[in-house]
């Protein structure tokens, strides 16, 4: 007997460690199904904003297409008060969570705004609490209220799935409209989701290739004002615009280095188009790439030692990176003839770029840097421009519907797409911003 | 001088006797480690084999006894018969039997357990031997009245003692045997099914919680998390925490929400059945792709 007891200690230990498991291997595939109630105003609710607030982190939600938030016509309680709300009467809707708020007025367009976010399936211990967020935003101002909404969406997002919002970022895009018969060219940036456009420039020739500095303050851009491509910069508050290149032949493709100091662009000076890094304090250019062939569009990996291009110097069009530490060039594409305009996504995993199809149809295409494995995100017609979220879950992409360019948004595993809200005019050539803090 | 190398010769000799018993040792000790680890999570699996081999063995237990029973009776009678025609010189004889019939107790109690098998034959045999003792007794002082007479009650009193001892003990160990027969009869087909219903109920609730799962739309493969779950008799749950998360809290919340959202979950109806799974159990969410 006494020779099997010190089983004993390691059979309970087991025991503990082997209790009765049972494995979940299928799941119903979908969005989390949301209720996010319209804010509480009371009676005083002047600003438009104001009631708004609920419907913005709504639409904010339902966007990523993470959420699948109920319309409000399905809620107990519209706009229940912060506080008063009874998990048990919204247990019949199916929604896992439930996001209320109030916007107080406190007068002079000055409002104090609270919100809830209540986790509805949840352990029954005493200790704890269904609230997973609690706050209060005291003495805003009326105009705010919109970024409050995006703040507030930022903060829903991150505490339920861990990954950083990206409602508060803003995108630029440009707009190709008709005045009395003749084009028009506007360099736009609005919110994530659409709203809130500025325009930053206007001009009679093309306007291209918006690219964001890295703290989200200016836009690098190619204007065709003078009848030939030049990089200008624009800041994005004040609107001052400033030409950074004007050499012989083309000047394109800017883009900002992670550091905010250089700018890489595209240089045709001596002939074939090059990659060149421009200091944007001394002026000072370097030359990247040689040879006869075509470089360009050029973009930064997220640490700013390597960069992406599209060469077709195999003969081909292909993505290439280049390390900036001994020039070393190395070619990422191999799968299909054309790869272009690529992208590292924040956590440098990937590469998201244009893709050519069998049928001479650009999709925008995912890489994996590691496995070499090719994903097609989209099968519209013509895709363009892709511009990754800074959180790294969106696509935003220039499309074309009916013969119209719209905005696009697609998720980086496919699985959700959707339209941004299109306006008057072609939109094209969107650019997402980085975190504006 | 030539003392040390022979010291050292035996030195060495016990030394290695030793080395090559600490291996032994400690080999047996490692095997033993080895077998018998795995074994203990098996238990639920083998629980049911081993209880029919019981099951079998006492059914063959019971027959031997039984067959035993009616052996001895009719040996009984024979002994009787052969005591009442030649009681004298049947002693040799008589005695003969008795051990034939011990023989046959004693492989009747084999599939008994053999410890207080063991006892009994060790006690026996020392009851005989006192008895043996306690009779050889009166045959030294007698030996003056009848010198015949004392062998007689010698050898009767120990054989009667026996006799009663032997079937006292037999009815007991056959009562208890049958007992405990039907017992562990009763217990086994409760067992085999108890465990057939918590393995169907293990179904049922993995049917219900694969329901109410809702992924999330993203790659969540490679992704897995296990989720402790305290339930009350009633299948309502009121405890789902994550033991080991997956990394993402999306997909974690995901499987504590399929949990809590599956309440009420599915018990069997059976007291002993139902404790399996409000004792606690745990969910292992670890979604297969297609």
């Amino acid at each position: 007997m006494k020779r099997w007891l010190w089983l004993l200690p390691l059979w309970c230990c087991l025991n503990v460690v082997c209790a009765l498991t049972l494995e979940i291997t299928q799941g119903v595939v979908g969005a989390a199904p949301i209720a996010v109630a319209d804010f509480y105003t009371g009676s005083n609710s002047d600003v438009d904003d104001a009631s708004k607030v609920g419907e913005i982190i709504r639409n904010n939600l339902r966007n990523t297409g993470r959420f699948a938030p109920l319309g409000i016509g399905e809620l107990p309680n519209r706009a229940p008060r912060v506080g008063s709300v009874d998990v048990l009467d919204w247990l019949q809707l199916g929604v896992e969570d439930i996001v209320v708020g109030q916007v107080e007025s406190i007068g002079h367009d000055r409002y104090n705004v609270s919100f809830e976010l209540l986790e509805v399936y949840q352990s029954k211990s005493v200790d704890k609490s269904n609230i997973l967020l609690h706050q209060t935003f005291r003495n805003v101002s009326g105009e705010r209220l919109r970024a409050l909404a995006h703040h507030i969406s930022d903060l829903i997002f991150e505490r339920l799935t861990g990954i950083r919002g990206a409602f508060s970022t803003r995108i630029a895009y440009v707009v190709r409209a008709e005045k009395r018969g003749h084009p028009e060219y506007h360099l736009d940036i609005a919110d994530a989701d659409g709203y809130n456009a500025k325009t930053l420039f206007v001009s009679p020739e093309p306007v291209m290739s918006p690219a964001w500095s890295k703290d989200g303050k200016r836009l690098a851009f190619v204007s065709f004002e003078n009848f030939r491509a030049e990089v200008y910069i624009v800041d994005t508050v004040t609107g001052h615009r400033k030409r950074v290149s004007h050499s012989k032949g083309i000047n394109g493709a800017p883009a900002w280095s992670p550091d905010g100091r250089q700018l890489a662009l595209v240089l045709s000076k001596d002939g074939s188009p090059h990659l060149y890094l421009l200091d944007l304090e001394s002026q000072r250019l370097q030359q990247l790439t040689n040879g006869y062939t075509i470089n360009t569009e050029p973009s930064w990996a997220p640490d700013g030692r390597s960069l992406l291009f599209t060469s077709n110097r195999s003969g081909k069009v292909q993505i290439y990176r280049l390390w900036l530490a001994d020039n070393r060039i190395e070619r990422m594409t191999y799968q299909g003839d054309y790869n272009a305009r690529a992208s590292f996504t924040p956590d440098a995993k990937n590469i998201v770029m244009i893709y050519r199809g069998n049928q001479n149809v650009f999709h925008i295409a995912k890489l994996n840097i590691a496995t070499k494995a090719v994903t097609v995100l989209t099968n519209a017609y013509l895709d363009e421009s892709p511009s990754i979220a800074p959180n790294g879950t969106m696509v935003l992409y220039g499309t074309q519907v009916a013969g119209k360019r719209i905005l696009g948004a697609v998720s980086l595993d496919g699985r959700v797409k959707l339209r941004l809200p299109s306006r008057e005019g072609s939109v094209q050539e969107p650019a997402w911003s980085p975190y504006l803090s | 001088m030539k003392v040390y190398p022979k010291i050292d010769k035996s030195l060495l000799k016990s030394l290695c006797v030793h080395i090559v018993c600490f291996m032994i040792l400690g080999m047996s000790l490692r095997f033993s480690e080895v077998i018998h680890v795995p074994q203990v999570p098996m238990q639920v699996m083998q629980a049911v084999m081993i209880d029919n081999t019981k099951a079998n063995a006492e059914a063959a237990r019971l027959a031997a006894l039984e067959k035993a029973k009616v052996e001895k009776e009719r040996a009984k009678q024979r002994a009787a018969e052969q005591k009442a025609v030649e009681a004298q010189q049947k002693a040799l004889k008589q005695k003969a039997i008795q051990e034939q019939l011990l023989q046959e107790q004693k492989n009747a109690q084999i599939a008994m357990q053999k410890a207080q098998k063991e006892a009994d034959a060790k006690k026996k045999a020392a009851e005989k031997q006192k008895k043996v003792i306690e009779a050889k007794k009166p045959v030294v002082e007698p030996k003056k009245k009848v010198p015949e007479e004392p062998k007689k009650v010698a050898e009767k009193t120990p054989k009667k003692i026996t006799e009663q001892q032997k079937l006292a003990r037999q009815k007991a160990l056959q009562q208890e045997a049958e007992h405990a027969l039907q017992e562990q009869l009763l217990s086994d087909q409760q067992q085999a099914q108890m465990l057939a219903e918590i393995e169907q109920y293990h179904q049922l609730i993995i049917a219900r919680i694969q329901q109410h799962w809702r992924r999330d739309l993203y790659q969540t493969t490679g992704l897995s998390c296990l989720v402790k779950v305290r339930v009350l008799a009633t299948g309502e749950v009121i405890e789902a925490t994550i033991v080991k998360s997956s990394g993402n809290i999306a997909f974690d919340r995901s499987a504590t929400s399929a949990v809590m959202r599956a309440t009420p979950l599915p018990l069997p109806e059976d007291e002993r059945a139902k404790n399996e799974f409000v004792r606690g159990f745990n969910f292992l969410f670890k979604p297969e792709d297609v």
